[in-house]
């Protein structure tokens, strides 16, 4: 359905040259043969948000090049406003960008119809939300397999069971949301997440509204879904603790790149917030 | 999967399910009703045209040329002829015709409403469906027999004298036998009475004639020969049909009147089902609203938005479906309380079980799935029009208000065209003017309704005013109404429907009442008014008994019968004396005079028929009577009133080509110096051998015709409170559903100190305003629609607004809202406060 033709980039990336740290951004020497092999799981270039016009014009995201490898658990940082939440909207296909272009996998979004989106969200990409986004309806096991059944698959082999298993949701599963704590709430919203098997993972604040213990379970079921499963995870968050489980941290503020870090600790996370909110920022 | 979704959606809400079901329970209820309740009478009445002509093999009667009841009689003299064709074992001639037993009490036995008939004695079994159940048939002429029933209420022995009220008169019998009519005491309450044969020639109006001759054939001939070798026999003017055809005959001519009676329910079942499907489309609208999160969240997991109208659309069908079948059920059961009320009123149907066809559940099932579905429709494609992104923020899915306005205002306008189109174009009858104007009330209402919520925030702060001023709740209730006018209106859009249609009906019964009364005040200028108290003619020897009372002057009868004129439509007629009419009656006469109708084959004519055919004073009008054919009369007078019909004969003409005479009202003037009443007494006790016919004075007869509108139009207001019950269910579930919603908000008020008292308060302010709201709109579009009717029918001359009545719409509906928000009221106020703030 998705032919190669509209999965390749038409046009170079016109460069931002004046990107605070340069050229972290690999996009620019990323020959596009490479971007066929799936490399990355998702990428944008010159991605742009702008909401409203005129004076009230905001530019949430504004000219934004970035790529999350295949297999990474990436966190995005950055300050209230920065347009971290908004980047994974747009990329995830839940928003649609002004200007610019992301790709899942090979397949860019902005050319496809609203309908060939869907079918994107549907196939190859999971969400976890900060408010967890269950439907009080279903029980835990309805509500895992919800995607599923939207597409009409059934789950590939034991795999259902090995994401309930890594959860340790097995006791939980003919409960009503109401009848879990928070914690089992967003287990459940990661097995959803994970039960097609997605090309990738979005997670929008996934600790936001849990307890240290249960963010821990939380974070570290990603941690493991990334390294045992191969599972690619982007992770939007603001706690530096739960960004330090990450294999690498983007930063952003006022709409744009400002940093990177690989192999992040929760230390060097606080220092380098410490630089960014001293640093250049007017 | 999302089967599975829609169906957990449907459990969670519980009171939402069962409010939206009962709008379709109710409506569906109605239809299937109507068609169980038709079809068992039908039922119940082929049984008894069945077992009156079971033996009977050919029926010998008149052909009808003018209509059923003006079937010419049989000849004494065809008697013997048909008695001596072959294969023709016995026949006999019957008559049948009205006889009043006047009970012990000296007024007349029955009950209102099913007739009193009076039969010719037959000894044949075959040929007569009475059998006798005690005592002996009637041989001597003063002979009488008489139903059970009839006999045990009034408390009738063998060898009583009864007093019978006849065609030829009022006499008095002797009661030798009590009869049934096949298994039954009576029939559907009408009151049964039989003489021999003679008698009954002599008392029915039936002298050397018979109404129809009934044969019986020899063993082994089939009945459609013999009804062709009778046929060949027959002079003209006769037919010879069979048994079953005769049954067949007089089942169909009763089922007119039933299928009558049966659509005029279904009309009430489809404006019940009509007003229901606000209340769906509003329940769905809303729900749809309070899961925008999670429908937004299955858009995000890959939902198409396709998937997810069918989700909504399914759990509609099912609750369709569901609500369908209880509908059915509930409808069989309020079609055998129905009868169970007939039968307590006297009318009782002939025994039968409730005939519950194929038809009548396929059409309630289809009605209701339908209607809930096509009512969940926008909701449902509103339900797709929420984005992915709903999942994560709490957003307001805007429609497009530019485009809605549009269409509403479009609706409205082709509505109210349609109206006045069906009100002014120059179209022939009547029906093809309602279907216009039904049609057109159908778009102006789903226009109102969308126009309304345009009004509803100006409208709820103007009404909300007063009790904003009453403190705190009321201005929180005001603003509760107003803030989300769309459904504020819709809301009431079912209320204006109900409302609307009680408005018109009284608007129309308020102005049937004046054109009546304003006609009977300038027409009549008798001063007694005198007919039979169930409204059936009777004996032309009631006026010659008021011929010699001093008090009274100028009495005159007034027969009615039926001709056809030249393009084959059947004209009602009356016949006066042309000596005293104008004494009792002012017809308006523009040319001639009712005088002239002395002269032999004349005719008086309405105006506007008058114009229509070209008919002046002098001009030849052709007519088709059933007894003597193909005639000319002349155009005696031409007159304005249309209040009795358009056709005045004199009486002389109407013995000469009428068989059947009997009378339908006497009017008569008090002498000079008599008063009214002094005329009223004068003429009861002239006729107390009458005490079928009641006498009134002409203020009591005006009286009377206001009563009876009354009556229509309180079984009008009966039948509408279906819908308008609907509608207060609707305000219920709306309330309910908001409350729901505004868990959070009410917990929030709480918490910073408002009782509880108030929170009910705030919930009943709104529910007050919304149904005040509601019929405000209703009263306008009634009003409207009253006076298009009103002027859509050329009779009525007075149009009245009942303004006083409109007021106690409004309050009774202020006291429907009050009513509509005990409920939910009593949820917001035992919101627990910490789980309410807490609550997403």
């Amino acid at each position: 359905m998705y032919g190669p033709a509209t999965a390749l980039p038409q046009t170079p990336v016109a460069f931002d040259t004046s990107r605070p740290n340069g050229g972290i951004i690999m996009a620019e020497t990323q020959p596009v043969a490479t971007l066929t092999e799936q490399k990355f799981a998702a990428h944008a270039i010159g991605a742009t948000k702008v909401y409203g016009e005129g004076d009230a014009e905001v530019r949430a995201i504004d000219g934004i090049d970035v790529e999350f490898a295949t297999g990474a658990f990436t966190a995005i940082m950055g300050p209230s406003g920065s347009g971290k939440s908004t980047l994974m909207q747009c990329m995830a296909g839940l928003d649609q960008l002004t200007s610019g272009q992301t790709w899942i996998g090979d397949v860019e979004l902005s050319g496809l119809s609203e309908k060939q989106i869907t079918k994107v969200r549907r196939d190859r990409v999971g969400f976890i939300f900060q408010a967890f986004n269950l439907v009080p309806t279903l029980t835990a096991r309805e509500n895992i397999r919800l995607p599923l059944d939207i597409a009409g698959r059934e789950p590939e082999g034991d795999w259902m069971n090995q994401v309930i298993a890594a959860l340790n949701l097995q006791d939980r599963l003919g409960h009503r949301p109401s009848e879990l704590s928070g914690g089992q709430q967003q287990r459940v919203a990661a097995a959803r997440a994970l039960i097609s098997r997605p090309d990738i993972v979005f997670a929008d604040e996934p600790t936001g509204q849990l307890d240290s213990q249960a963010s821990g379970a939380l974070l570290t079921f990603m941690r493991r879904a990334a390294d045992e499963f191969g599972q690619t995870i982007v992770m939007v968050t603001h706690e530096p603790s739960a960004a330090s489980r990450a294999d690498r941290v983007i930063f952003l503020a006022d709409g744009r790149v400002v940093d990177e870090m690989a192999t992040p600790t929760p230390e060097s996370i606080l220092d380098h917030m410490k630089t960014l909110t001293a640093g250049p920022r007017t | 999967m999302i089967a599975r979704l829609a169906m957990r959606n449907l459990r969670a809400s519980k009171l939402r399910l069962f409010l939206t079901s009962l709008a379709v329970v109710l409506g569906v209820g109605f239809v299937v009703g109507s068609f169980v309740l038709g079809d068992t009478i039908n039922k119940a009445f082929d049984g008894v045209f069945a077992t009156a002509t079971a033996g009977v093999a050919v029926q010998i009667q008149g052909e009808k040329t003018v209509s059923e009841a003006d079937r010419q009689p049989v000849a004494a003299s065809l008697l013997p002829k048909i008695r001596a064709v072959e294969g023709v074992r016995t026949a006999e001639g019957s008559v049948a015709g009205i006889a009043q037993i006047i009970g012990t009490d000296g007024e007349p036995a029955g009950v209102q409403g099913p007739p009193a008939l009076g039969f010719s004695w037959s000894d044949d079994p075959d040929l007569n469906p009475l059998r006798i159940t005690s005592g002996m048939p009637p041989r001597a002429p003063k002979d009488v027999v008489i139903d059970k029933t009839t006999a045990n209420t009034e408390k009738f022995a063998l060898g009583d004298q009864v007093r019978i009220i006849t065609a030829s008169g009022s006499a008095e019998y002797r009661l030798v036998g009590i009869v049934a009519f096949g298994e039954q005491n009576n029939l559907a309450g009408a009151t049964l009475t039989a003489f021999t044969v003679a008698t009954a020639q002599t008392a029915l109006d039936s002298v050397d004639r018979f109404q129809i001759v009934s044969v019986t054939g020899d063993q082994g001939v089939a009945e459609s020969a013999l009804a062709a070798r009778i046929q060949a026999t027959l002079p003209a003017g006769y037919e010879a049909i069979t048994g079953k055809a005769a049954a067949k005959q007089s089942s169909d001519q009763f089922k007119q009147f039933v299928d009558i009676f049966r659509n005029f329910l279904l009309a009430f079942a489809a404006i019940a089902l009509f007003v229901g499907s606000f209340i769906i489309f509003n329940a769905f609208k809303i729900t749809v609203a309070q899961r925008t999160r999670q429908l937004g969240l299955l858009r995000a997991v890959g939902a198409s938005s396709g998937q997810v109208i069918g989700s909504v659309l399914l759990e509609a069908l099912v609750i369709g479906f569901a609500a369908s079948i209880i509908g059915i059920i509930f409808g069989i059961a309020f079609a055998a309380l129905l009868r169970v009320g007939f039968n307590a009123v006297g009318a009782s149907l002939p025994p039968t079980s409730l005939q519950i066809e194929p038809r009548s559940l396929i059409v309630g099932l289809i009605v209701g799935v339908v209607v809930t579905f096509v009512s969940a429709l926008v909701p449902a494609w509103k339900a797709s029009r929420v984005p992915p992104i709903a999942a994560m923020h709490d957003i307001q899915v805007a429609g497009s208000p530019r485009a809605r306005l549009a269409v509403s205002i479009v609706l409205a306008a082709l509505g109210m065209a349609l109206v006045l189109f069906g009100t002014l174009a120059s179209l022939s009858g009547l029906s093809q003017r309602f279907s216009l104007i039904g049609l057109g009330a159908v778009l102006l209402f789903l226009g109102a309704a969308m126009l309304t919520q345009y009004v509803a925030r100006p409208l709820a702060r103007f009404i909300g005013a007063p009790m904003a001023r009453t403190g705190l709740a009321g201005r929180l209730g005001q603003e509760n109404a107003m803030r989300n006018p769309s459904r504020t209106a819709q809301t009431a859009a079912a209320l204006t429907i109900g409302v609307a249609l009680v408005t018109g009906v009284t608007v129309f019964a308020a102005s049937l009442n004046e054109t009546f009364v304003g006609a009977v005040d300038k027409r009549v200028t008798a001063d007694v008014v005198i007919f039979s108290g169930n409204q059936q003619p009777f004996s032309v020897a009631a006026a010659p008994a008021l011929a010699d009372a001093p008090e009274l002057a100028g009495v005159t009868a007034w027969r009615y019968g039926e001709f056809k004129d030249e393009r084959g439509d059947t004209q009602p007629v009356g016949a006066v004396d042309p000596a005293q009419f104008n004494d009792v009656y002012d017809a308006d006469v523009t040319a001639g005079s009712m005088g002239a109708l002395a002269q032999p084959d004349t005719i008086a004519v309405q105006k506007n028929y008058a114009a229509d055919n070209d008919l002046t004073v002098g001009s030849a009008l052709p007519v088709l009577f059933a007894k003597t054919g193909n005639t000319s009369l002349r155009v005696a007078a031409i007159f304005d009133d249309e209040t009795f019909g358009s056709f005045f004969v004199s009486v002389s003409q109407y013995e000469r080509d009428f068989t059947n005479q009997q009378d339908t009202v006497i009017l008569a003037r008090a002498r000079d110096g008599v008063s009214p009443d002094a005329a009223k007494a004068a003429a009861e006790r002239d006729l107390r051998n009458f005490p079928n016919l009641d006498v009134r004075t002409k203020a009591e007869y005006s009286d009377f015709i206001a009563s009876q509108i009354n009556g229509f139009l309180r079984l009008f207001y009966v039948l509408l409170a279906m819908a308008v019950i609907i509608a207060i269910f609707g305000i219920i579930l709306t309330l309910a559903l908001s409350v729901f919603e505004r868990t959070r908000e009410i917990g929030l008020l709480r918490a910073v100190g408002l009782s509880r008292r108030s929170v009910r308060a705030m919930i009943r302010w709104e529910a007050i305003i919304v149904a005040l709201i509601g019929a405000l709109v209703g009263v306008v579009l009634g009003v409207f629609l009253g006076v298009v009717s009103v002027s859509a029918i050329p009779e009525f001359t007075a149009l009245a607004i009942p303004w006083g009545s409109m007021i106690v719409f409004l309050v009774v509906a202020g006291i429907f809202g009050v009513l509509a928000a005990i409920l939910p009221a009593r949820r917001a106020a035992r919101l627990n406060i910490l789980n309410a703030i807490q609550s997403e």
